[in-house]
This record gives C-alpha cells, sequence and structure tokens, in this order.
C-alpha cells in the first residue's frame, strides 16, 4: 500500500512538472520559392540591347535556366538601369593642398573630391593664383532588379551601382553582384 | 582693300607667333631644367583645361623628363595618359608618383580603379586600402569600400 502510494505521488508530480513546463519555441522556417526557371524582361533605361544577354548569361553562372516569355517560368526578372554614364568628373587638386575641415586645416597630397560633396575645401593659395588641378573621369552604373512570381508578387528586389574605368567593366561588376546577391537571398 | 587689310593682319599675326615663339624659346633656353619642366607642366595644365589633351600630354611628358622625381607631374601625366586610353605610360606614371610621394591620395585612387581594370585584385585592394587611410571625401570613402568589399567577392 505504502509502495503504491509513493508510486503514485511520483506519477503526480511528474505530471504536474510537464504541465508547468513551458513549451518549446517553435521556430518558423519561411518558405523559399523554388525558383529554378527564370524569364528576363528586356530593360527599362539606357542601352536596352547590351544588357539581355549579360544578365542571362550570369544567371546561368548560377545554375538557372532562362526561358523564353512563352515557356512555363517560375519568376520573372525584370531589370532597370538608374545611371548609366561615362564622364563622370572627380576634380584632383595637384601639390599638398591646405584644406579647411570642420574644426582644424589641414595639409593634404593631391586630395581627390567628388562633385557634391562640399565638405572639405581647397583653399586658395595666399597669392590669389588658382589651385593646380586636373580632372579624372570614370564610368558609372546604376541598377535596380526585381524577381516576381508569375502573379506579378515580388519575391526580391535590390539595387547596386559600382564606378569603373569603363562602363563595361562597371555594367558587369554590377549585373555580378546583383545576381550574386539574388542567389544568396533566394538560396537558388 | 580688304586683301591689304588681310595681309597686314596676317603679317601682325605673323610677327606675334614669331614674337611668341621667340620668348619662350629665350625662356627656355636662359632657366634651369627644374624652371623648364615647371614651364611645361602648368602649359599642360592649361591645355588640359582647355580640352587640347594630345598637347597637355606633350607638354606633361616633357615636364616628366625634366623632372623624374616629381610625384605631382607624374600623376597629372598618369591621369592624363588614362584619359587618352594609354594604360601602360598611366601605370607608369602614377606608381612614379607614389614612389616619390607616398601621401598622394588620387594616385591611389586612380590606381585602384586601374588595376581592377587590369584585375590585378590584391594590387587593387591595396590601392584602396591605402586611399582610404588618407581620403577626406566622405562620398569617396562609401565607394573605397563598396569597391574593398566587391574585390572580396571577386577574388578567385
Amino acid at each position: 500500500m505504502r509502495i503504491f502510494r509513493r508510486s503514485l505521488s511520483l506519477a503526480m508530480s511528474l505530471l504536474m512538472m510537464s504541465g508547468c513546463a513551458t513549451p518549446p519555441p517553435i521556430t518558423v522556417v519561411p518558405e523559399k520559392p523554388k525558383i529554378k526557371r527564370i524569364t528576363v524582361q528586356s530593360l527599362i533605361g539606357a542601352n536596352k540591347a547590351d544588357f539581355t544577354p549579360e544578365i542571362i548569361a550570369a544567371l546561368q553562372r548560377v545554375s538557372v535556366a532562362v526561358v523564353g516569355k512563352a515557356e512555363a517560368t517560375d519568376a520573372v526578372l525584370i531589370s532597370e538601369v538608374m545611371n548609366y554614364k561615362t564622364g563622370r568628373k572627380l576634380l584632383i587638386y595637384l601639390g599638398n593642398t591646405p584644406v579647411l575641415s570642420k574644426d582644424q586645416a589641414q595639409m593634404l597630397s593631391n586630395p581627390l573630391y567628388s562633385s557634391g560633396s562640399g565638405q572639405l575645401i581647397p583653399q586658395l593659395p595666399s597669392t590669389g593664383g588658382p589651385v593646380p588641378r586636373m580632372v579624372t573621369e570614370n564610368a558609372v552604373v546604376h541598377m535596380r532588379m526585381r524577381l516576381v512570381d508569375s502573379t506579378g508578387k515580388p519575391l526580391w528586389i535590390n539595387e547596386y551601382s559600382y564606378e569603373a574605368l569603363d562602363i563595361a567593366q562597371a555594367r558587369h561588376a554590377v549585373i555580378v553582384a546583383l545576381i550574386q546577391a539574388m542567389k544568396s537571398a533566394l538560396l537558388l | 582693300m580688304n586683301a591689304l587689310r588681310r595681309a597686314m593682319s596676317l603679317k601682325r599675326l605673323g610677327i606675334l607667333s614669331w614674337l611668341l615663339v621667340q620668348g619662350v624659346l629665350g625662356a627656355h633656353a636662359d632657366s634651369t631644367p627644374a624652371e623648364t619642366a615647371a614651364m611645361h607642366y602648368h602649359e599642360g595644365l592649361a591645355y588640359e583645361r582647355l580640352g587640347r589633351l594630345d598637347q597637355a600630354y606633350t607638354k606633361l611628358q616633357l615636364a616628366c623628363v625634366l623632372q623624374p622625381n616629381d610625384a605631382k607631374m607624374a600623376l597629372a601625366l598618369g591621369v592624363l595618359a588614362l584619359r587618352l586610353g594609354k594604360e601602360e605610360v598611366a601605370q607608369r606614371s602614377l606608381e612614379n608618383s607614389i614612389i616619390h610621394d607616398a601621401n598622394s591620395i588620387a594616385s591611389y585612387y586612380v590606381l585602384a580603379m586601374l588595376y581592377e581594370k587590369q584585375k590585378a585584385w590584391n594590387r587593387a585592394i591595396d590601392s584602396w586600402n591605402r586611399f582610404l587611410e588618407l581620403n577626406r571625401d566622405d562620398s569617396l570613402k562609401i565607394e573605397a569600400q563598396k569597391h574593398l568589399r566587391n574585390l572580396e567577392v571577386a577574388i578567385p
């Protein structure tokens, strides 16, 4: 009888403990869209014809099948060119140039300035003559890519810009970076 | 009458050009190589501002021959050579520029871009890092950081 009481109390306490314990957290794994076949839509923006083959090649490098509009597809890739410029100018001040920062004057050797950034201003020499300077030029490409499913629901969006000595190099860097970002975001 | 006037003005122009040439030659003859180099350098910069890049290139080449250890002349020639598509001259001049001035911010920027084009990834990374250490322009700082991130992915 005593043994029976003991085992009963043990069973009761076990039941109570299991009832009071916090339930394990339920981890919700977001469902990744299964994308194996993508249709590439023609570009909006400058030089439309030049971009599409490069995007297709970049997609194929990450093992995504690119299909035509008429075929069954998992998603549509829409690209947009935000900036496509060859003559991006930067000013180079030659020689040791005194510049004014927010709190102190500094001497910089051949400083370089992007247009529009006005934080540091090269001072004119005390003679009043112009500071010797030159212009360097490069290209910049800024693109946005969107991936939507067949119903038009957005699956992924990202944008990127890159500067290079020539426009083809900048464009290639942007396309590769965006496709890589899409690949890692959607685990293609 | 008009022909006579034109002839007179042409003659005047001829005399003026002759005087100018003599003045420049005379000045060059009396000056030291450093002074002559400085003269070519400033003429080169003036041509560059006028958009006469070929003449600017000739002048800057002359300046660099006379003053091979001048970092700012080498930088100017390197930048101009790059704009004219002469990549080898550009690389040589820009590298010469940082040899003689290890703090030449612009040289590191342009070299980093050039190395990226040549797919010399490690050299590009070194140049961007040095540029980041020296640069004071906020938007160019962001640009350099972005290039460094991109290069980390690009290296096979």
